[in-house]
């Protein structure tokens, strides 16, 4: 009976665990508004609600493919060169991202063309990498990926909303008022005000 | 599973292999997209020349000079437009590819714009701002004269807040428009064509409608009356 209990408590952990590692990217964690990390394509893809929003899918799924493949093969890269080998996986998967959208989604990809092998880069990709997935299982480096992604492209989407809004007075490229909006909210200034007020804003109540 | 040790042999085997599945896998995703990727590119220009054309029945592609041109005719092989693929440096955010479509009397017949960077609800309004209807209507424009915006002493009514960007567009349709003069060449009305050669000797060519000029440096008479031609 006790076994059972145990076993019962010990899944009911792993539930819970596994639910802390999916929703710490949304506010407690959240790569952009918290670490701070990926600001470069936040700052330039946040045009509209619907690019921030692409973007941050695009580097959810490169966020989970690298992550599950990571935490695979982490026991088989020696210490000294497991950043290249890192890097190499993260690559690929762009590449990979970056040739589907130019065949399945050209729209989007005209758009974002620019970015999306900046995803490379971007450090919170890396950063879950060496933070997470070289020390934890597949399931778990999954579901941090999948949620820190999601975070991300949460952040990106509600930031490319407010200076939509502002900026061109639309909404997911619908236009609500016929009128010039706040030009300097679309411009690159304008990228640094939202993400300040926005992380701002998150401390508040994040404490 | 213990961890692999840090020794020379095991670093590069390691980067080898995963360098080698890297490659290997994206080798396939290339091959299984290049397909959809060709397609959508070739949809996308003809939507363009559809856009920036009178209706034709199918076109023919060339380069003149790296630039990207395209002739169209109709059933009977007449030639009824030609657009000219541009690139200009001058926008405001980085290159602006614009694909201008030329009538049969060198008048632009529309344009569309492939690709820009330039600043959003600014310079990326160019796409419909210089339309028919739009403020800055370019459409029916004779290029023989350069286009310029307003404040550059030109006749075309520059975006609002985005002169730069304007001047690029306009340097797109100039530069389109020296590459149509360069392919299909521009023709003079006249009914005498004088020649002559190196040394001075001079000839004469009677009942001659038009002189074209045309690429390769070559020119085309054609006269009233046999319809012949004659090139020199």
């Amino acid at each position: 009976m006790t076994v059972l209990l145990l076993h019962l408590k010990k899944k009911e952990d792993r539930t819970m665990n596994n639910w802390k590692n999916f929703t710490k990217g949304f506010i407690k964690e959240n790569p952009v508004l918290v670490m701070l990390l990926g600001c470069c394509p936040t700052l330039g893809t946040t045009t509209s609600a619907i690019n921030g929003l692409s973007m941050g899918l695009a580097t959810t799924f490169v966020l989970v493919c690298s992550n599950i493949v990571i935490s695979l093969i982490k026991n088989l890269i020696p210490d000294k060169v497991r950043i290249p080998s890192y890097i190499v996986v993260i690559a690929s998967f762009v590449t990979v991202i970056d040739l589907l959208m130019q065949a399945y989604l050209p729209g989007i990809y005209e758009t974002l063309g620019l970015f999306i092998p900046l995803i490379v880069v971007n450090c919170i990709v890396l950063g879950r990498a060496e933070a997470f997935a070289s020390k934890n299982g597949v399931w778990a480096s999954c579901v941090d990926g999948l949620g820190m992604g999601l975070g991300y492209a949460l952040a990106l989407m509600i930031l490319g909303a407010v200076r939509e809004v502002l900026g061109s007075l639309s909404i997911f490229g619908w236009q609500f008022i016929q009128a010039d909006g706040i030009l300097v909210f679309v411009l690159a200034p304008g990228a640094f005000f939202g993400l300040a007020y926005f992380i701002a804003v998150v401390r508040r109540f994040n404490k | 599973m213990a961890k692999k040790q840090s020794s020379l042999i095991n670093m590069v085997l390691t980067l080898f292999v995963i360098t080698v599945v890297a490659a290997v896998a994206l080798g396939f995703v290339y091959y299984f997209t290049q397909e959809p990727i060709a397609q959508v590119k070739e949809k996308k220009l003809n939507e363009g020349l559809m856009k920036v054309l009178p209706a034709f029945d199918h076109q023919v592609a060339e380069e003149v000079e790296g630039v990207p041109t395209y002739k169209a005719f109709d059933a009977n092989e007449q030639l009824v437009g030609t657009a000219v693929e541009v690139v200009t440096d001058k926008g405001f955010g980085g290159d602006v590819k614009v694909l201008v479509g030329f009538d049969t009397e060198g008048k632009i017949f529309g344009y569309t714009v492939l690709e820009h960077k330039e600043t959003a609800g600014l310079g990326s309004k160019m796409g419909d701002w210089f339309q028919e209807g739009g403020k800055g209507n370019v459409i029916g424009k004779d290029l023989s004269t350069p286009a310029k915006v307003k404040k550059d002493g030109g006749d075309v009514d520059a975006i609002t807040a985005a002169t730069i960007s304007s001047r690029a567009f306009c340097d797109a349709l100039n530069k389109a428009y020296a590459t149509y003069v360069n392919t299909v060449g521009s023709c003079v009305s006249t009914s005498m064509v004088i020649l002559t050669d190196e040394t001075g000797r001079c000839d004469t060519l009677k009942n001659v409608e038009t002189i074209c000029k045309t690429a390769n440096d070559s020119f085309t008479v054609t006269f009233k009356e046999e319809g012949g031609q004659d090139n020199e």
